[in-house]
């Protein structure tokens, strides 16, 4: 492993957000987390295959939810990740046993699961059919996008990355990109409803 | 023509999510959103295919460094645990297995000779961790500060002055009792528990978790035969969590007390 040295939790969390150390660290969330993380998915039915697929799961919601404010310091990263690979298991291992689905309402809002990380899973459930149909939109399309909205280069960066004669063209491309993705979340039958709840959950 | 329409209006909500417009081009967006369902449909459906696409771009990154990581995490174990496979070896371990299975005979036999209830208790109990996050609305109640302190017998004060109790409460003061060696009071909280889950038709709380302590309550206030049949349930359910926490010989250990 190339991480070296202890990050505390203020590190950790610093490096997610700065968004230029997030290599550094999922480095050292797996040399430290990973085995306890594939012991919540072991110990309760699991293989090591669903506990890859799982705690690679919970890396994305976790970073997601760091940039978006939503994981407190009052909870060490260490027993965040728990939580929420034990919650994202149990939700799992319901699936599969087609039991009750985790979006019902909660009665008592301490109960079980913290609401936080309930709510959060709510919504990214329902978002992975999104991700899902922008997997399939197309290379150049996927690269323009990702460009735009999870590196965030500027126009200038992407231009120079890209193969068009002009800022308007890539303008309208990424436009154009961005509408077919929409209008094949719009033409999926009961997906509108699903992304309100969802959007009520994650904002 | 009505695709540069559609275009410009996607661009200016685009916008608005960036929070690049104007005040007053965001005032009049604004208005807008309030009056129109279709707008507002399309803001929404924007919001969260620009977060998928985010979300896709971490996905891929995460992917990406697990295939790195993951690989150097299985050759770390390997290093733990060598496997050798020279003949010396194999001869080694073929000479000494007769030995080793006389030892467990031995030992199984002695298992068997000697069970008793306090012995599956010890050997089956864990124990129950409480998740530590915190979120904007919820605070961490009295009694699950003093769950999580280890101070059970303030639980157990906290829970029994308290006016309102959820399922939650009901849990961990059960488990307290398990920790304070009140065996009885514990065995009457996991049954109201189940109760309380068997009469709602929304989301069960504790359930499975119930079914395992609940077990090992019975144990120890002599219901042997209680304890089987929830072991028994457990077993029979491969997606129950406690599913591998029992065996087999547990059930066949408690057959022979019963």
């Amino acid at each position: 492993m190339q991480v070296s040295g202890k990050l505390t939790n203020e590190d950790l969390i610093l490096a997610i957000k700065s968004g230029t150390n997030i290599d550094e660290a999922i480095s050292f969330i797996y040399k430290n987390y990973y085995s306890l993380l594939e012991n919540i998915v072991l110990s309760n039915n699991g293989n090591k295959a669903d506990a890859e697929d799982i705690i690679q799961e919970v890396l994305v919601i976790f970073i997601e939810m760091v940039n978006k404010d939503k994981y407190r310091a009052e909870a060490s990263v260490k027993s965040f990740l728990y939580t929420l690979t034990r919650n994202l298991w149990i939700s799992e291992l319901r699936k599969k046993s087609s039991a009750q689905k985790r979006n019902t309402s909660y009665e008592d809002s301490r109960e079980l699961i913290e609401r936080d990380i309930s709510d959060y899973l709510v919504y990214h459930e329902s978002r992975k059919l999104v991700m899902t149909l922008f997997e399939k939109l197309g290379e150049k399309c996927n690269k323009i996008l990702t460009y735009f909205y999870y590196d965030n280069f500027s126009m200038k960066e992407i231009l120079q990355k890209v193969d068009y004669e002009s800022e308007q063209v890539l303008r309208n491309k990424k436009y154009k990109c961005l509408k077919g993705l929409i209008n094949m979340v719009n033409s999926s039958p009961g997906i509108k409803e699903n992304l309100k709840t969802a959007l009520q959950n994650g904002k | 023509m009505e695709n540069e329409n559609n275009y410009n209006e996607l661009e200016l909500l685009d916008k608005y999510l960036d929070g690049k417009l104007t005040n007053e081009e965001r005032k009049d967006l604004e208005l807008r959103i309030t009056e129109d369902e279709a707008l507002k449909g399309e803001l929404e459906v924007l919001q969260i295919s620009r977060d998928a696409i985010r979300a896709v771009g971490i996905k891929n990154n995460v992917k990406r460094l697990h295939q790195k990581l993951i690989a150097e995490i299985r050759s770390e174990e390997k290093k733990v645990v060598p496997i050798s496979r020279n003949n010396r070896f194999i001869r080694w371990t073929t000479g000494i297995a007769a030995s080793l299975l006389l030892i467990v005979a031995s030992f199984v036999a002695y298992q068997y000779a000697t069970v008793n209830p306090d012995k599956i208790y010890a050997q089956q109990f864990l124990s129950y961790e409480l998740p530590v996050t915190r979120s904007a609305e919820t605070t961490m109640s009295a009694i699950d500060n003093s769950y999580l302190s280890g101070d059970y017998a303030q639980v157990i004060q906290h829970f029994n002055t308290s006016e309102q109790k959820s399922s939650r409460d009901y849990f961990l003061s059960a488990m307290s009792y398990l920790y304070t060696e009140e065996f009885d009071k514990a065995v009457t909280l996991f049954q109201t528990l189940v109760d309380k889950n068997n009469n709602t038709q929304g989301e069960k709380y504790f359930e499975q978790e119930t079914d395992f302590y609940l077990a090992l309550a019975y144990l120890k206030v002599g219901e042997t035969a209680k304890c089987k049949e929830l072991f028994a349930k457990i077993k029979a359910d491969s997606k129950h969590l406690y599913h591998k926490n029992i065996t087999r010989k547990d059930i066949w250990m408690l057959e022979l007390m019963d």
